[in-house]
């Protein structure tokens, strides 16, 4: 009888430990706390609106966000080795009459842009890496009624051009013209689980992405119409393209200047730090204020699911920090933005969040774990691979 | 004692619970671990009673108790068939990059049998019983294999699904495993249906150019891993086939076997109740008659696959034993001559016969930019594939059953088959509809067709024709951020045979996920082909399952 109880009272406290062991797991790393200039909240809010996103300003007037404001520290450099290609290859670059980028070899293919487009394009082509691993991604879907799903991941990219650190340099030599590859491999949900998709896309302008996708419940490979890129996966609210703020084909819209100002942003987000979801926002953040381009960016397919989008694209990473979505009839529809990390010669996105306000829900993907410059091997990326790693 | 060893399970149980929620717990292991699974229940009620006539004629059922009577026995609109309650535990072990370890264990209970012992009653009357092939219940190590990947290499050895082809609700070139269609026919999910089978399933793929991917598959009919045919439903249960009993019939009606309701009235009038399926008898002369495990029945596979200029092609070869047995064509003449003294149940090992087939075929898939549909293909070119005469006894099958004649064989056909699909899947956004989310509209067009058929052949799973056309039609979409699935799948056979499956899923949160759908057969009344002996089993079913 002792030695059932010992057991009894041994298995439960292993059973604790292993549960409270997630929370040792994920608990954030804290740096040390910036100075506060201010906290805005909704009754002081009026004192930053202009440097608010309009579905910025509206979550702190109308949704009770409050944040910290906090000196703006200007600390990114892009690696050496993309500086010098930038050197190297600056001016050689033009944008085509459909709006692709012709002469591109490596690095800011327009150091000093003069059109939207060529922001655009410095938004494409900045530097994350020859490739990429996103080890766990995973969304946070949340109602409005603050229930919450999650989905998680892993993603990875293969630049194919554009290399300026992991040879071959600038890119790796094939006939069919591939810009760079996609892998996504879904953990969780258990229905989800095993669920590939494979994305190539090719430099030509008018060549389409291809796309294949393994279904665990069919256990085979189908490939995919990338009419399917305006379509949200996984039950969240982000689309195909609006993963890393827009992933889609950057000659499948026009774009217009609209203007330079500053905006409220947050650049040095804690890494591995889980943002504070308080219902369908991200409560708190150091926010700097940063300079940004806004480009209003308007897809040339008029079946497109998004009427516009307006871009709020930051000169220093030359990255998307903030967009507001609008619906076929012109309506706010969504907001996505990126809570930023900035660490020496490179950023990412610890989290972006995802806010439908005509149905209030929202989806936040953090991202900690980021790696890049892994010397991932092409086999990794194909319709075989694709097979392999799933069940 | 009990009460203590109840106890135990208490602790158990609580790492369970805790551990389904949080698999980090298993990150400090060596290597990655993973556990995952679901526990689900399937329920179906009939929508319609079984059929009480066959050929216009009312249908004579013998009882145990060997009573004769016009009334049908079996299942009835209202009945509550199906209540499958089935566990299923994955294991994904990654022990390092490039090996992992992956195992599926699987284990239901159908609770219909106990709700209403009739069911049972059904199966013993047609000569079966719940315990057959494990109907009721069962167990199994679903799926155990080694996933190798080394360069570019992949090794997957063990018991597992290989599935090729392009195909959506019918098998072209997914071949390689059997299915099971005792429960549900196929209308389940083809992943929780599917045999899986011990085997080796190599590949090697070139990663760059037209990325050439060359694959070998081996299924060794040696150490307890040999051939399984399709698993059919058990005589007396709700999805049995009656194609035997139909076949026999029909043999009869049209005169083509005069006296052999005579002849075997015990075996042939068990059989006239096609509700009560196929004969129990044929059932296990079938499974009798499957190959013993020798490496010589070991089946072999081979496909190529490439991307040439946006298209996906593929050619392959698999090298097995059909599927859907024919007679031995001596077996009338065993009967007779003695073989086990002249009594039919003691050669029911030798009534049947597994031919093996050589399956060549092709698949393609491209993405076509202007009308931004994907369109997929396959065919496969059987040669030899067998087929069952009309008549399944001799021509003076009587005479020679009175000694008046010596007995002959009976001809099984051998023909050519020829058989592609062609589809497209078309994603497309209807803003008045779903703004979110686009409708996936999926449709196929499948033919088949025998080469040089002769009228005195017959198929399992074609409507007697020597061309079978079909068309499907699948459209699916989400709502409320996929919380809420409909889909409706459609198949219409130019003969005149028809099945629609609307169904609707509901997500709640991570773990729960239930729906509700339905199963409406159509059948034309003189044609058998997928349907025609179930056209009355109609169904509304529903899942609920918790998976974690």
């Amino acid at each position: 009888m002792m030695k059932f109880k010992i057991s009894v009272i041994g298995t439960a406290l292993l059973a604790l430990c292993c549960f409270f062991s997630q929370f040792i797991y994920s608990s954030p790393v804290y740096a040390k706390e910036p100075k506060v200039l201010m906290v805005v909240n909704k009754e002081n809010v009026e004192e930053v609106k202009h440097l608010l996103p309009p579905t910025l300003y509206t979550r702190v007037k109308e949704w009770g966000l409050s944040f910290n404001v906090v000196p703006t520290v200007s600390d990114f450099v892009p690696i050496k080795e993309y500086l010098d290609a930038t050197k190297k290859y600056e001016g050689q670059c033009k944008v085509g009459p459909d709006g692709g980028l012709l002469n591109y070899m490596a690095g800011c293919p327009f150091p000093n842009p003069k059109t939207a487009q060529e922001i655009v394009w410095n938004f494409h082509e900045t530097y994350t890496g020859d490739d990429r691993y996103y080890p766990m991604f995973t969304g946070y879907i949340v109602d409005n009624k603050g229930h919450v799903r999650t989905n998680k991941s892993h993603t990875s990219k293969l630049k194919y051009i554009g290399r300026v650190k992991l040879p071959p340099l600038p890119e790796i030599p094939n006939k069919e013209g591939i810009e760079f590859k996609d892998m996504t491999m879904q953990h969780f949900p258990n229905v989800v689980k095993g669920l590939g998709v494979l994305t190539i896309r090719y430099k030509a302008s008018g060549r389409e992405d291809d796309m294949w996708i393994y279904l665990p419940a069919m256990r085979r490979i189908r490939r995919m119409s990338t009419a399917q890129r305006g379509d949200t996966f996984g039950g969240s609210d982000t689309t195909w393209d609006d993963y890393h703020q827009y992933s889609g084909k950057i000659e499948r819209n026009t774009y217009k200047m609209v203007g330079k100002q500053e905006i409220l942003h947050v650049m040095h987000a804690e890494e591995g730090k889980l943002p504070n979801m308080q219902g369908v926002f991200c409560q708190g953040g150091n926010y700097e204020k940063v300079p940004v381009y806004v480009i209003e960016s308007t897809s040339k397919d008029p079946n497109y699911v998004y009427s516009k989008r307006r871009w709020y694209v930051n000169p220093m990473t030359w990255n998307i920090l903030y967009q507001d979505v609008y619906d076929r009839q012109g309506r706010l529809w969504k907001s996505i933005s990126e809570r930023m990390v900035i660490n020496g010669d490179y950023f990412y996105n610890n989290c972006f969040e995802v806010i439908d306000y005509q149905t209030k829900h929202a989806t936040f993907w953090c991202c900690p774990g980021y790696q890049k410059d892994l010397n991932q091997p092409q086999s990794d990326y194909t319709i075989k691979a694709l097979k392999a790693f799933a069940r | 004692m009990y009460k203590n060893s109840r106890l135990f399970l208490i602790p158990f149980v609580m790492i369970f619970l805790l551990f389904i929620q949080n698999a980090f717990c298993f990150e400090a292991l060596n290597g990655n671990l993973d556990i995952t699974g679901f526990i689900r229940n399937d329920s179906a009620v009939r929508l319609s009673d079984g059929q009480k006539q066959l050929h216009g004629k009312d249908v004579l059922v013998s009882t145990s108790d060997g009573v004769t009577t016009t009334e049908a026995q079996g299942f009835e609109s209202g009945d509550y068939y199906l209540c499958r309650n089935t566990l299923q535990v994955e294991v994904n072990w990654s022990m390092t990059k490039n090996l992992d370890v992956f195992g599926i264990w699987r284990g239901f209970y159908d609770a219909a049998l106990e709700i209403n012992r009739d069911f049972e009653q059904n199966m013993i009357d047609a000569g079966s019983s719940k315990e057959i092939d494990g109907y009721e219940r069962d167990h199994e190590l679903r799926e155990f294999y080694v996933n190798l990947t080394p360069g570019n290499w992949v090794f997957r050895i063990g018991k597992q699904q290989i599935v090729w082809g392009e195909s959506d609700g019918f098998r072209m070139a997914d071949i390689i495993n059997p299915l099971d269609y005792s429960w549900h026919y196929f209308f389940p999910s083809w992943e929780d249906i599917r045999i899986p089978l011990w085997g080796v399933d190599i590949m090697y793929g070139i990663p760059t150019g037209h990325e050439y991917t060359f694959e070998f598959v081996w299924l060794p009919g040696a150490f307890n891993t040999g051939f399984q045919p399709n698993k059919l439903a058990p005589t007396g249960s709700n999805w049995s086939t009656g194609f035997f009993n139909q076949y026999f019939h029909q043999g009869i009606d049209m005169g083509l076997a005069p006296g052999m309701d005579v002849m075997f009235p015990g075996v042939i009038s068990g059989a006239t109740n096609p509700q009560t399926g196929t004969l129990q008898f044929f059932m296990e002369s079938m499974e009798d008659s499957v190959p013993d495990n020798s490496i010589k029945n070991s089946e072999l596979g081979m496909k190529i696959s490439a991307r040439y200029g946006g298209f996906d092609v593929s050619i392959f070869d698999f090298y097995c034993r059909n599927d859907s047995p024919v007679f031995e064509e001596d077996w009338f003449i065993k009967f007779l001559t003695g073989v086990g003294g002249g009594n039919l149940y003691d050669f029911q090992d030798e009534m049947f016969q597994y031919k093996w087939v050589n399956k060549i075929g092709a698949t393609f898939n491209v993405y076509e930019s202007i009308t931004k549909a994907v369109f997929r293909g396959e065919c496969v070119y059987t040669k030899d594939e067998p087929f069952l005469p009309r008549n399944p006894f001799p021509e003076n099958a009587l005479l020679s059953f009175m000694g008046m004649a010596p007995p002959q064989t009976i001809k099984n056909y051998y023909k050519d088959t020829y058989a592609y699909m062609l589809g497209f899947d078309r994603p497309t956004m209807f803003p008045f509809l779903n703004r979110a989310r686009s409708f996936f509209i999926s449709g196929q067009i499948f033919q088949k067709y025998i080469l040089d058929f002769d009228d005195d052949m017959t198929t399992m799973d074609m409507s007697n024709d020597d061309v079978q056309t079909l068309f499907t039609l699948l459209i699916n979409t989400g709502f409320r951020n996929d919380t809420v699935l409909p889909q409706i799948f459609m198949m219409y056979d130019a003969s005149g045979e028809g099945w629609a499956q609307p169904q609707v899923e509901f997500v709640y949160g991570d773990y729960i996920r239930f729906g509700v759908g339905a199963n409406i057969l159509l059948s034309n009344d003189k044609k058998q082909a997928y349907f025609g002996g179930m056209r009355d089993n109609d169904d509304i079913y529903a899942w609920l399952s918790f998976a974690w």
